[in-house]
């Protein structure tokens, strides 16, 4: 087996999404920026996870990456989130059921803390955090939707398992299971940004662990090409996330 | 009928997975991961636009229920809008959010987003969750009580909203509450419509007063016109004690379709639905907002006195207490029999026509002309089949009778509801 060199992950600044959105054709010319960057893989909203960077404006990370996911229909997109205001059930939906919809080019990428807002009176772990939107993701297997239309029966409840996370007193108390099963390519990929430490991780991202490279161009550069809007077909190659970044599905649940 | 003078009916359509009976799963051709595609969301709303629909609607759960009974609510809503967003130009997009477990600023942030990013179409509608299982995935033991989940929730709201003028304005809010503080802005740029349409969906007297102090739109429950008319009445009144107007809040009850090209074939339809659904479906279903266990019950005797003149505590009732007045006003105006009750009762707590496109169409007509709603929120029996029926063939005959438009008048969501809302 070959080594394969390591995918580029661009990150996309906060600003450039928020300027896309502002105007009519930006989605498309900044998906237009992607491509040229050659890079296969994008971070949406770490910017926030930079005291300097972290303060201008902005968009919601996973409203973001859905828009720019569906201009450039081959790519893959981590999205930041961290345990500064948002709860982890709340995350752990709303990343899988991105996934779903991205068909399986979706990851996450847990920080320390958001910069660009100001923190609760509540102290989170965020390696907590990630462990328990990880757990979530696997309290639903994909495959035990049978869809057993003369029976009646839609799904093998019996391999939906709570995931009763109790981290303690500071910690998150969590029952589950989560309202969305597993997804094409298992779950979607967790990273953690290189200052939270957490060993079950998929990847560490940022500093001198796996810098990202900052999108070149700035905005208004070109007309958008209008190229790759069309969605890809059953029959096209749909490289997983998990696919661009050579990591392995993660081993199915109570099979 | 009158011309097309008035055509201001509100239209909007509830997507509940399959369809709103929980079988229809079983009666058409469908893969039950389809609800988990873009592309089944996407024609969804291609379709409710094609039929000019003023929205889509999502409910939200955040704690799974048993598939097996009813699978819905497997995105999460404002994802699977956000895919419907592009897949449309001109459709309102309401999702469904809890007050109690969401964090107002990142809920600031996410639904503006999405009304930036779909030019202007979004609306929120602010739920309290009573829901027993829901607070155990956000590490509390119960929800809490009524007046406490209002105050959060009135709260909440106005901070969003607060926000949602920040961001547009620059200026920070500086907000000390009993729930939550919060000093700052959040910095994402202002849409089309400025920033997202607020809904309520509480029938309580906590809830209505909610809606009347803050929200555009009621999503209602309501089974029978005498009572819609009350509280749409009483919304409206309760609108002007907070100066605003009459018509700054659309009343949007929820209506049950089951249609068919004659009455006898759509009550065919109707029965082979309920026939396969689960055991005991529509009989939990009262129960839950009866707050009763129904199970023992002797389905050919009426439902006990004992059950429908309990009086409910509005502090500690845990369930919907809209639901709650508005099923138990029903059933003891229905109460020959428990089977009896059932039978009307497909639309599990809204008003259910089975019937004809016609049959249906004289039912809005009637509950709009004489002030019982605004508009509906259609829970339409199976999808895509009976989204296309709607179109099809109830949109032309609303249009035919003058109450419903023939073109989107604006692009936005709030444009619209605020060009046809209606005084009293």
């Amino acid at each position: 087996m070959t080594e394969t060199p390591a995918p580029t992950i661009v990150a996309v600044p906060d600003g450039d999404l928020a300027a896309a959105v502002a105007r009519p054709g930006g989605i498309a010319r900044l998906a237009d920026r992607i491509r040229a960057s050659g890079a296969a893989v994008v971070a949406i909203g770490t910017d926030r996870f930079d005291a300097e960077r972290g303060r201008g404006h902005r968009l919601d990370p996973t409203t973001a990456a859905l828009a720019l996911g569906r201009a450039l229909p081959t790519h893959g997109l981590l999205v930041a989130a961290a345990p500064t205001r948002e709860h982890p059930y709340n995350v752990a939906r709303r990343v899988l059921s991105l996934d779903h919809v991205l068909d399986a080019r979706v990851g996450l990428v847990v920080g320390a803390r958001d910069h660009g807002l100001p923190a609760t009176g509540e102290q989170h772990d965020p390696a907590e955090f990630a462990e328990v939107v990880r757990g979530l993701w696997r309290t639903w297997p994909l495959d035990s939707i049978v869809g057993d239309r003369e029976a009646g029966r839609f799904a093998d409840t019996t391999r939906i398992l709570p995931l009763d996370h109790d981290g303690g007193p500071d910690g998150y108390r969590v029952r589950g299971p989560l309202t969305t099963p597993s997804s094409r390519q298992g779950e979607p990929v967790l990273a953690v940004w290189h200052d939270v430490a957490h060993e079950g991780a998929d990847l560490v991202l940022g500093g001198a662990a796996r810098p990202l490279v900052p999108l070149a161009g700035g905005a208004g550069a070109s007309e958008p090409s209008g190229a790759s809007r069309t969605p890809i077909g059953p029959g096209a190659h749909r490289r997983t996330l998990r696919d661009l970044l050579g990591l392995p599905v993660p081993a199915p649940v109570g099979a | 009928m009158s011309a097309d003078t008035d055509a201001g009916l509100v239209l909007g359509v509830n997507l509940q997975g399959f369809g709103q009976r929980p079988a229809a799963w079983r009666t058409q051709d469908v893969e039950p991961t389809d609800l988990l595609t873009a592309g089944f969301w996407e024609d969804l709303g291609r379709t409710a636009e094609r039929g000019l629909l003023d929205m889509v609607f999502f409910a939200d759960h955040p704690a799974l229920g048993d598939p097996n009974v009813r699978a819905y609510g497997l995105l999460e809503p404002f994802v699977a809008l956000g895919a419907i967003a592009d897949a449309t130009t001109h459709l309102g997009l309401v999702g469904t959010a809890s007050t109690t477990y969401n964090d107002p600023v990142d809920l600031a942030e996410r639904l503006l987003s999405l009304d930036t990013v779909s030019g202007g179409r979004v609306a929120w509608n602010a739920v309290t969750t009573y829901d027993r299982s829901v607070s155990a995935n956000f590490g509390v033991a119960t929800n809490p009580e009524r007046p406490e989940r209002y105050a959060r929730a009135g709260e909440v709201v106005d901070l969003v909203q607060a926000l949602w003028r920040s961001a547009a304005t620059g200026l920070p809010v500086d907000h000390h509450g009993e729930f939550t503080e919060f000093a700052g802005t959040i910095t994402v740029p202002p849409s089309a419509q400025g920033h997202p349409v607020v809904f309520q969906a509480g029938g309580s007297p906590h809830g209505r007063d909610l809606a009347a102090r803050v929200a555009e739109g009621v999503f209602a429950v309501e089974l029978t016109p005498e009572p819609a008319r009350e509280h749409y009445r009483a919304v409206k009144q309760a609108a002007r004690t907070y100066g605003r107007r009459a018509a700054d809040v659309a009343i949007v009850p929820g209506l049950s379709l089951v249609l068919g090209s004659t009455e006898a074939e759509a009550q065919r339809r109707f029965d082979e639905l309920e026939a396969l659904a689960p055991d005991g479906y529509s009989l939990r279903a009262l129960g839950t907002h009866l707050d009763a266990d129904l199970t023992d019950l002797d389905p050919d005797a009426p439902v006990p006195a004992a059950i429908l003149d309990r009086e409910v505590d509005p502090v500690t009732y845990g369930p919907s207490l809209g639901y709650h007045e508005t099923v138990v006003r029903w059933v003891r105006a229905h109460n020959t029999s428990l089977r009896e009750v059932l039978r009307g009762f497909g639309g599990y707590g809204a008003r259910i026509v089975v019937g004809t496109p016609e049959q249906a169409a004289d039912t809005i007509e009637e509950w709009y002309r004489t002030g019982a709603a605004d508009g509906f929120n259609l829970m339409i029996d199976e999808f895509p089949r009976g989204l296309e029926t709607v179109v099809d063939e109830l949109v032309p005959i609303l249009q035919r009778r003058g109450v419903f438009h023939r073109e989107y008048e604006d692009v936005t969501l709030r444009g619209r509801l605020g060009a046809r809302a209606r005084g009293l």
